[in-house]
């Protein structure tokens, strides 16, 4: 009985160890593409505004932003990344204003423009809430 | 004996103390004569044997007190009269704004129809307790020709763009959705731009529009669902008052026309002066005439997405989820509702919960200002001197019913008014229309050319479509379609279908079609603002709304327009710059206002650098404005100059990343040619500046 006792504490010692030995291979193995894939919001802006953006693995991109509108605005487009230098283009045809250089540091995404660096933002990965997405109104410029 | 004596003693002292009033008021002494106590002038359009007095207020005063028999004895002394009574029938549901209005200083007095009204009102006039008489004259529809049924037979243009709802002619109404298809000189986009907005909402069953008209035909199959019901006098007992509401009967609306007459108890009373507890009107009649009212309330409020019929502004999606129509008859036929009938319909429509005026009618006369409209005068006109006739009684009901004390949603503080401009193809608005707290409407068409027929220039607030005849024969898809009646049926030329049914939809045009166009926008704001769970002002709301257009003047800076006369039978050119920057603010559109009740719009620019900002979606850039800018906001921005607005786009420089706001006020509808003319209504549109090291041109975040 003692030596089953002592199996299971050498068994459950060693599954732990593996667990949190697997933790950080994984996180390794990841791509900063693919970390950069998920939902995001913003945490410090240069302004006062509200911003959640959604990276999707087929590139594609879809911002939902509140200024000083009413509710928050959606606008959509395509991705892509190279290095960590992050571009985009809507789906009007504009392409973004810059481009960003981005860094990620366990859920914080840094997007500092490559135009001018003071202009950085910092965003934690955080699921879009439903109440943004269903309140959202339709995509005003930017095409769908 | 001696109460008697009381009695000489309190109107001798009533009109000592109305003289002295008005002499420490600096004014003129009183004069007690038809001349300089009558407000209007001729009593052509007077109904025969009644006229309206004001009284003063301490003489008011005296008969709440119940001195009604001394007052009106001494009134009436010398006039044959047959009737003495309040000229509102039923008493305001709030006594506080009737009072603040003076609703209840205003009595009816009735005398023998061989007296002329000029008699009539010189011994009334005699008396020094009554403030100002008023011949009591009958209210003029804004009519839009005739009606002409749709032919589904005949009609085979229709907008490509797939219908929003699947309403049967929906595709026929340009007006809604217009991608310039259905027409070969038709301008895509000249239409409300409501197709966007019906995403955000298709209305809402709180709001209520009150359609002053002939009455809303309430089985018509894309109307019954739609048409405000009065549940407990539906279910109630016929020719009693279930809801206490003092109308008789009132399940959809009421019946003003010739409603005191009708009660005969009232009218021919007693001389008494006791407000009947309740009221019977003549069943609504929405039979008579064109159908006008019914083809009003369509493009308000026609049920949507039910298969049936036409589409409407806020007739909601399908789910009884549309605005509310009442019915306040003041047309019926050939008959017309008075001052006093029309009063009586605004005090209805406030005190039985309607947030929004729909009133495409008003005043036939040439009335250049606001004065000559509330008190009367005179005019010259071509070298000859026309009297006018006032309405003091109407504006004085019509703003209890604007009183924010009496509003009646909980999104909308202060209720609304909407007015047709007139079809008279003259430079100015009619009135009521173009009083400066209510909006007046100017037509255009499927081309965004004013419709011929419009009244443009002073007074006038906003653009929408009215439609007009082509002068094709059968071909009446220029005009408006909506819900019909059968009345109109028989005045119509052309293939019929479904005639003198409930399934009748027919053509009209005028500005009474493109006034439902705006109330039916207002509707949907206020519907929008609900569902957001905000609130505004009458004025807030009425802001937004004016600058929710497009640009209509590009289309009237030259050329001229062929427009089909149909008394001459003709085409005659009409010079397209008479309308320039008279239409109103611009072209009525649906979605840049709930995008305006959503929130205050921000525009990107680029911290550094003079950006030019295009304001289209806004308001209307091409109009003047006032920039204004507050201390914190220049700051925050890093301004060094005033922002201006040059070519339709805002031109700023920001030194500073930040953010601000700036607000652009403006007016319109005053008479720019004549000074104390038809007066302006101002208006003001926020926009928030964000200044940042880059921005995008479509406002995207990245």
């Amino acid at each position: 009985m003692v030596i089953m006792r002592k199996l299971i504490y050498i068994m459950a010692a060693v599954l732990t160890l593996a667990a949190c030995g697997k933790k950080p291979d994984n996180k390794t193995e990841l791509t900063l593409e693919q970390q950069l894939c998920g939902e995001w919001h913003s945490t410090s802006l240069a302004i006062d505004a509200d911003i959640y953006i959604s990276f999707a693995e087929n590139k594609t991109f879809e911002i939902y932003q509140q200024i000083t509108e009413g509710a928050h605005r959606l606008y959509r487009g395509t991705w892509n990344l190279e290095g960590t230098l992050l571009t985009g283009k809507y789906n009007d045809g504009e392409d973004w204003a810059a481009a960003y250089d981005i860094a990620i540091e366990g859920d914080a995404l840094t997007l500092t423009s490559v135009n001018d660096a003071a202009e950085k933002s910092v965003y934690k990965k955080t699921a879009i809430p439903e109440e943004v997405k269903n309140g959202c109104a339709v995509v005003v410029k930017s095409a769908i | 004996m001696k109460k008697i004596t009381l009695v000489l003693t309190a109107l001798a002292l009533i009109g000592t103390s109305c003289t002295k009033e008005l002499q420490n008021g600096g004014q003129i002494q009183e004069q007690h004569n038809l001349a300089a106590k009558l407000v209007g002038g001729s009593s052509e359009e007077a109904v025969p044997g009644t006229i309206l007095v004001r009284l003063s207020a301490e003489a008011t005063a005296e008969i709440e007190a119940g001195n009604f028999n001394g007052i009106s004895g001494t009134i009436l002394n010398g006039l044959q009269a047959t009737s003495f009574a309040p000229a509102l029938p039923i008493k305001p549901k709030n006594e506080a704004a009737a009072k603040k209005y003076g609703l209840d200083q205003w009595f009816i007095v009735g005398f023998d129809a061989q007296t002329k009204p000029e008699v009539a009102g010189e011994e009334l006039a005699k008396s020094p307790m009554v403030r100002s008489v008023q011949f009591n004259k009958m209210v003029r529809p804004v009519w839009s020709s005739e009606a002409h049924p749709l032919d589904a037979q005949v009609i085979t243009k229709s907008t490509t763009e797939s219908p929003v709802f699947n309403d049967t002619y929906s595709a026929h109404q340009w007006n809604l959705v217009n991608d310039g298809t259905i027409a070969e000189k038709a301008v895509a986009g000249a239409d409300i731009g409501v197709k966007d907005a019906w995403r955000l909402t298709g209305g809402d069953p709180s709001v209520v529009v009150a359609v002053f008209d002939c009455a809303v035909y309430s089985r018509h199959e894309d109307l019954e669902d739609a048409v405000w019901r009065n549940e407990a006098e539906i279910n109630g007992q016929t020719d009693v008052d279930d809801d206490g509401n003092g109308f008789i009967d009132d399940k959809y609306g009421f019946n003003f026309v010739n409603c005191f007459e009708f009660n005969e108890d009232y009218i021919n009373g007693k001389l008494n002066g006791q407000k009947q507890t309740a009221i019977k009107g003549r069943a609504l009649n929405s039979n008579a005439g064109t159908g006008h009212g019914t083809h009003v309330a369509g493009i308000i409020g026609a049920t949507n997405n039910n298969g049936k019929g036409v589409s409407s502004i806020a007739g909601g999606t399908g789910n009884g989820d549309g605005v509310r129509l009442m019915t306040c008859q003041i047309f019926e036929g050939s008959s017309y509702g008075t001052d006093a009938q029309n009063a009586a319909a605004f005090i209805y429509a406030a005190d039985n919960g309607a947030c929004i005026a729909q009133c495409s009618y008003g005043n036939a006369n040439i009335i250049t200002n606001d004065d000559l409209y509330i008190n009367g005068g005179e005019i010259d006109v071509n070298g000859s001197s026309v009297k006018i006739n006032p309405s003091p009684l109407e504006n004085a009901a019509l703003s209890y019913f604007l009183d924010p004390s009496n509003s009646n949603h909980e999104s909308l503080e202060g209720n609304m008014a909407i007015f047709a401009a007139g079809n008279h193809s003259n430079p100015y608005s009619i009135y009521p229309g173009a009083l400066p707290y209510v909006i007046s409407v100017t037509a255009f068409g499927y081309d965004f050319l004013p419709g011929g027929y419009t009244n443009y220039g002073p007074g006038c607030k906003i653009a929408a479509p009215g439609g007009e005849f082509g002068g094709v024969a059968n071909d009446y898809t220029s005009m408006i379609l909506s819900t019909g009646v059968s009345g109109a049926a028989t005045q119509s030329p052309g293939v019929e279908t479904e005639k003198g049914t409930s399934k009748q939809y027919v053509y009209m045009q005028g500005t009474s079609m493109a006034c439902p166009h705006v109330s039916g926008v207002a509707a949907l704001g206020v519907s929008y603002a609900k569902k957001l769970g905000k609130k505004f002002t009458r004025e807030e709301m009425t802001s937004m709304l004016l600058t929710s257009v497009n640009d209509i003047d590009q289309y009237l800076k030259s050329g001229t327009k062929k427009f089909y006369d149909a008394a001459l039978k003709t085409y005659v050119d009409l010079p397209l710059n008479q309308y320039y920057e008279k239409m109103g603010t611009g072209a009525l559109d649906a979605w840049k206002f709930l995008m305006a009740i959503e929130g205050t719009p921000s525009v990107m620019a680029k911290t550094g650098e003079t950006v030019k900002i295009d304001l289209s979606d806004y308001c209307n850039p091409y109009d003047e404005y006032k920039i204004s800018i507050d201390s914190q906001s220049k700051t925050s921005l890093g301004l060094e100059s005033d922002p201006v607005i040059k070519n339709g786009h805002l031109e700023i420089r920001c030194t500073k990343i930040g953010s601000g706001k700036i607000t652009l006020s403006s007016a319109v509808g005053k008479d720019k040619d004549m000074e104390n003319g038809i007066g302006e209504m101002n208006y003001t549109r926020e926009i928030s500046v964000v200044s940042r090291p880059f921005a995008t041109n479509n406002g995207g975040w990245l």
